[in-house]
Parts: C-alpha cells; sequence; structure tokens
C-alpha cells in the first residue's frame, strides 16, 4: 500500500478521480434517471419490478420499461437505499418529476453526483483489472493510463452513465479466471453477469471451447447457465419480464438484419459470422486458449459489425480493445479507428440525449442548439454519413479479426 | 509536465470551457421551459387555438409548440400569428405539415419585436385549409388552469372570408364579417409552449448560462461544501505528490 502511493499508478489515479468528479454533477442521460426511478420501487417492497411496471405504467410519471436483468435492479435499488441519506429529501420529488424543469432544480448536482458513484467505483475497479493481466510494469502502466484517460469509455459512463459497466466488470473478471484456468468461477461470472444483463453468455462458447474434455464442457455450461436460470426463475412465468428483457435489446437486433431465402427461411446475418468464427475455432482446435481476449474482442466486433447498437453497448468492447491493444500496438490504428467510428455512430442519431442535451444539468438552453444530425442534414442525408461509419466500423473489424486470427494461426502452426 | 497531466488539464478545461463553446450555437432564448404535454386539440379550418402571455425579455422571435402529426397525415400549412395586445399582426410564422413529424416540438420563427420586455402578447395557432380528419393536434399543458386572462381587450380570432383566409383579431361586438374561431376549450386550458427571444449577444448568453451554473450550484450548500472539498483534497494531494517526488 505504502509502495503504490509513493508510485506513479497513484498520481494517474488521483489525475483520473480528479477527471471524474468533474464531469460527473455536470452532464446527464436519462436512463439514469429512470433506472433509479424505477430500482426506488425495491424500497417499497416491489420484488417484481417487471409485472409492477406493467400494471402501474398508467400511473408513472416515468413509463420506460425495465429492460435489464434482475440483479439490475436489485443493485441500483440496494445501493439508492444506501445513499437515501445523503440524497436529501428532495430527491424522490425530483425522480417522479418528468417535466423538463427537473433538470433545473436545487440538488440535481448532488444526485448526479451521488448516482454515479457506483460507476465510478466500478471504473477504478475495471482498471486494476486490466492491470493484472500484465506482467511488465510498462504494459501495466499503459492499461492503466488507457482505460482511465480515454475519452470515451470517460463519456459513456459519466456522461451516458449506463449501468452496464456492473456485466462489463464481472465479464472481465471471467475473462481474468479463464486465464487463470479456473474455468468454473469463470463461467460463474459470465452467469452473474448476465444476472444484470444478458449480453456475457455470448462469451460462453469460447468457455466451453476452452474446457479440456465433455465433463468440463457440460459443467462449465450448467454453472453459466444455472447461475442465470436461478436469478431469472422467479421471474421466468412473468409475461412482463419477457416482454421488457428477453424481447428487447440485443436478443431481437441480432435476428433483425437477414438475408431473404424465399419460403419464410433467411440467413441472419448478424449471426453468420459468429458462427463461422466458432467452427474455425472449432476446427484450429486449441487457437482460443492461447489468447482467450482475442475471442472476447473479435466476437463483439464481429456483432456490433451487422447490428444497429446503442452508445453504451461500445462499453462491451472497452476493455478487450484496449487489452488488445496493448499487447498488438501494431493494430492501435484500426482499433483507435474502430472505437472513434463506434462512438460516432450513434452521435448521429435523431436524438439530443446523445449530444446537446447531455449538458441540461448546466443550462436548459443546450437542447436549443442543433444536433449533430440536424447539423448534417443541412448537408447530407444524416443516415448515410451512419452508415458510411457503420461500414468502415465494420471492415475495421473484419481487418482486426482477420490479422488476430491470422497471427493466432501462425503461433499453432 | 507529462503527457497525462497535460492529458487531465484538457479533459478538465474541456469540461468547464465545452459549455461556453457549445452557447456560441444558442441563437434563439427560450423564455421559460416547456409545461409537460397534457391533452391535445386539433387544430383545421375552424378551430385555433389562441394563447396570452407577456414577453420576459427584448427581441420576441418565436413560438415553440408540440405538435401531432401521425404518419404526417396533415401537408397544410400550420400558422403561429403574433398579435399585439391591441391586436394588431406583429408576425406570423408559417410550417407546412410534411415537415411537422408526430410529437415533435415545432418553432415558429418570425422577425423580433425589438421591445418586447414586459409587454402583453396573443398568439394565435390555426391551420386554415386543414379539415378536421388530417388536422394536426396542439398539446395543452398538463396542468390545465383557468385562465380568464385569454383574451385582450375582449378581441378573440376570427377568420376572414375571402379566397386567402386569414386569422385576425376582432372584437366580437363589432364583427366585419369574420367566422369566430375560439374553441371552448380554449378557455379552459393552457397550451403547453415556450416563448423564444432572439440571442443579440452571444457573450451575454454564455454569461446568463455559467451564472445560472454557479448559483444552483452554490444553491446545494452542503453539496457545493462536500464537492469543493473533494476537489481540493484531490488537486491537494496532486500537489503533495509532485513535492514529495521532487524531493
Amino acid at each position: 500500500m505504502k509502495n503504490f502511493l509513493k508510485s506513479d499508478y497513484f498520481k494517474i489515479l488521483l489525475l483520473a478521480l480528479l477527471v471524474r468528479v468533474l464531469i460527473m454533477p455536470f452532464y446527464y442521460h436519462p436512463d439514469i434517471k429512470t433506472y433509479y426511478f424505477q430500482a426506488s420501487f425495491l424500497k417499497e417492497g416491489v420484488v417484481n419490478i417487471y409485472s409492477y411496471l406493467e400494471s402501474n405504467k398508467s400511473k408513472l410519471p416515468l413509463k420506460e420499461d425495465f429492460v435489464y436483468f434482475p440483479l439490475s435492479y436489485y443493485f441500483l435499488g440496494s445501493y439508492e437505499m444506501l445513499a437515501s441519506p445523503f440524497l436529501g429529501s428532495g430527491f424522490k420529488d425530483w425522480l417522479y418529476d418528468a417535466n423538463a424543469t427537473s433538470m433545473e432544480k436545487v440538488g440535481v448536482f448532488r444526485y448526479l453526483f451521488i448516482l454515479k458513484i457506483p460507476y465510478l467505483i466500478l471504473d477504478i475497479i475495471i482498471a486494476f483489472l486490466l492491470m493484472s493481466f500484465f506482467s511488465n510494469q510498462e504494459q501495466k502502466k499503459k492499461i492503466f493510463s488507457l482505460w482511465l484517460f480515454n475519452p470515451i469509455s470517460l463519456a459513456i459512463i459519466y456522461i451516458y452513465s449506463n449501468l452496464d459497466i456492473i456485466s462489463v466488470t464481472l465479464t472481465l473478471v471471467s475473462l481474468m479466471l479463464l486465464q487463470k484456468k479456473h474455468l468454473v468461477l469463470s463461467a460463474l461470472c459470465l452467469g452473474l453477469g448476465a444476472g444484470f444483463k444478458a449480453y456475457p453468455l455470448i462469451f460462453l462458447p469460447i468457455l466451453i471451447l476452452h474446457a479440456e474434455d465433455l465433463k468440463e464442457k457440460i459443467k462449465v455450461v450448467l454453472v453459466s447457465l444455472g447461475t442465470i436460470l436461478v436469478i431469472i426463475a422467479p421471474f421466468l412465468f412473468s409475461p412482463s419480464f419477457k416482454q421488457q428483457t428477453l424481447l428487447s435489446g440485443l436478443t431481437t437486433r441480432m435476428l433483425l438484419p437477414t438475408i431473404n431465402l424465399g419460403f419464410g427461411e433467411t440467413i441472419l446475418i448478424a449471426i453468420m459470422p459468429l458462427a463461422l468464427l466458432f467452427f474455425y475455432t472449432l476446427l484450429r482446435n486449441n487457437l482460443v486458449k492461447k489468447e482467450p481476449t482475442y475471442y472476447f474482442l473479435i466476437i463483439l466486433i464481429l456483432l456490433f459489425s451487422f447490428i444497429h447498437f446503442h452508445i453504451q453497448w461500445i462499453l462491451w468492447v472497452m476493455p478487450f480493445l484496449l487489452l488488445t491493444l496493448v499487447k498488438k500496438s501494431q493494430l492501435s490504428k484500426f482499433m483507435w479507428f474502430l472505437l472513434v467510428a463506434a462512438f460516432l455512430i450513434p452521435i448521429f442519431y435523431n436524438d439530443s440525449s446523445m449530444s446537446v442535451s447531455a449538458l441540461r444539468p448546466i443550462s436548459t438552453w443546450f437542447v436549443l442548439v442543433p444536433i449533430p444530425y440536424k447539423i448534417v442534414g443541412f448537408i447530407y442525408d444524416p443516415f448515410i454519413v451512419q452508415s458510411l461509419l457503420h461500414t468502415f466500423f465494420a471492415s475495421a473489424a473484419l481487418i482486426i479479426t482477420w490479422a488476430l486470427l491470422k497471427e493466432e494461426s501462425k503461433w499453432i502452426d | 509536465m507529462d503527457r497525462l497531466s497535460l492529458l487531465s488539464v484538457l479533459i478538465t478545461g474541456l469540461v468547464i470551457l465545452f459549455p461556453a463553446l457549445l452557447s456560441l450555437g444558442i441563437r434563439i432564448i427560450p423564455g421559460q421551459m416547456q409545461p409537460s404535454l397534457g391533452t391535445t386539440e386539433r387544430i383545421y379550418s375552424t378551430s385555433v387555438v389562441t394563447e396570452t402571455f407577456t414577453a420576459s425579455r427584448n427581441n420576441l422571435n418565436g413560438i415553440g409548440l408540440s405538435l401531432k402529426n401521425p404518419n404526417y397525415q396533415n401537408k397544410q400549412n400550420v400558422v403561429v400569428s403574433l398579435f399585439s395586445e391591441e391586436g394588431e399582426l406583429l408576425g406570423e410564422s408559417t410550417v407546412n405539415g410534411v415537415s411537422i413529424p408526430d410529437g415533435d416540438f415545432i418553432k415558429f420563427i418570425f422577425k423580433p419585436v425589438e421591445e418586447s420586455r414586459g409587454k402583453n402578447f396573443v398568439f394565435v395557432l390555426s391551420s386554415v385549409w386543414s379539415q378536421d380528419s388530417d388536422a394536426t393536434e396542439v398539446f395543452y399543458a398538463n396542468e390545465q388552469v383557468t385562465n380568464s386572462q385569454k383574451l385582450l381587450n375582449g378581441k378573440i380570432p376570427c377568420l376572414s372570408k375571402s379566397s386567402d383566409p386569414k386569422v385576425s383579431m376582432i372584437d366580437p361586438k363589432n364583427n366585419p364579417g369574420c367566422t369566430l374561431l375560439l374553441l371552448e376549450n380554449s378557455k379552459k386550458a393552457n397550451v403547453s409552449y415556450v416563448t423564444f427571444y432572439k440571442s443579440t449577444n452571444p457573450f451575454l448568453a454564455i454569461q446568463e448560462i455559467y451564472l445560472g451554473w454557479w448559483d444552483r450550484l452554490y444553491a446545494d450548500k452542503s453539496f457545493f461544501i462536500t464537492y469543493l472539498l473533494i476537489v481540493t483534497g484531490l488537486v491537494g494531494s496532486l500537489v503533495l505528490f509532485r513535492r514529495s517526488k521532487s524531493n
């Protein structure tokens, strides 16, 4: 500890904390209010938030669904209860106030700062976890700084303030355990991560391929799927749970892009590269064991190449991309390009909360500033700009995939 | 200064200066926040809504309203006419239904009224060529309050009977052959609207934004003190760290 306080890491951490503290109270995305509003019902004894929202929607000021899995609700609800003495008496009124004027209330800066503290803690934990992937001091320092000072993760965590960071942390722990050959614990972490948001289950094939024999493969599947099943079991027969979580977000988007084969059959474009990767890895046995990090990265960038994604989802990729970037610096240009393109695509959506409206706590006047979608629209079709960015993103993703797999194949040969 | 410190200064500067940069894009200043949306009223040939207000600034140059137009069903002109207290037409702004997405907040911008501060105005929202079947709908405010000040000097909106019908404000006792347009609802409900004022000096807007930011931060005293302590603590630790390193 004493050594840490004297090290450069401590200075980096202090600088990182300062930057975060300066951003936290002043930038806002409506998601943070919506999710904490929904989580506030835990204090009132609501256990099944999905059916509660369904049956009380007409009475509630914020009518959005709770699209996350149950652990997110319990996590946010518990934190809100813990933090309530610091949030103050006006907090509940603010949560229930759906008017635009709520952003002008005294106390907004306090609320945003306190509500983002769990994200800050997880953000710092991720920085330390990333360091633990390296033994070389220079690489340790590089990954620590890259995570803490890249503007993209700063914006996603503290401006768009999405709670995907919990699943991101657990997925990273899962990868760490996988590399240390703790396969069952790794599967457990994936299952726990999926208890917040389902996406970590997409990495399950990596764990299966990693397992030595059939017995271990079955164990991995049972542990990860068993964990998530235990978490969602009480809600499985609730139609509102299915409607709000299973039929929204990633699950449905993965099925959207298709090539029509006629007679009701289609090729699922987003699934195909993932299946190709799976079969390729099966063919080149043991490939996945050398560098599972690359596979965590490849799966996500291939998937995002062919679906319409949320800006918050970029956070899923960030740790794996930075780990790969430190290991394979020759690919850094492509990776930065990929990240910037991924970040810019949602900025060009026709949604002011992705850009100018994030400054609403500072002044509500900012909602009047033209959004990038409108500015681009004066010159050109913003959807074509988005499509161009997505095409370049997909191309960079394919090049990175090819380069990483080629390099790994060389190692195997 | 090493790279990380420089980056931190850059990010911090950006956080503090970004609002100023963005403020340069503010051409019009809202007079108030838009009240939350409630029920709607259909706007067509014989159905208009009116609202009376007092301007809070000079250079009044627009009215913003939330309009319903499912599947762009309305393709006629929707007009906001601004009248003085005396019923004089001061400005008119037209937006065609084809550019009104359903539920969008639409700004009707007209020539600024320079000395508008403290004066009373009436705006009338009309769409004289629309039919009931393809009408756009304007949102009333969620909280409906009785407003006895709806009409100024007893004047109400009417539609002139001509090939190019226009909305004007007339005294019903002295009706020169106009179709009266005032709805019963419009006496009871408040339209959910925002007034806009042309920003003549971007630096004044920046100043107002920063002063408002500071005021609201300072107003929450206990948070302000805690926040200041955290920031000072972090900066102080960095200075101490630097000193101990140089020793």
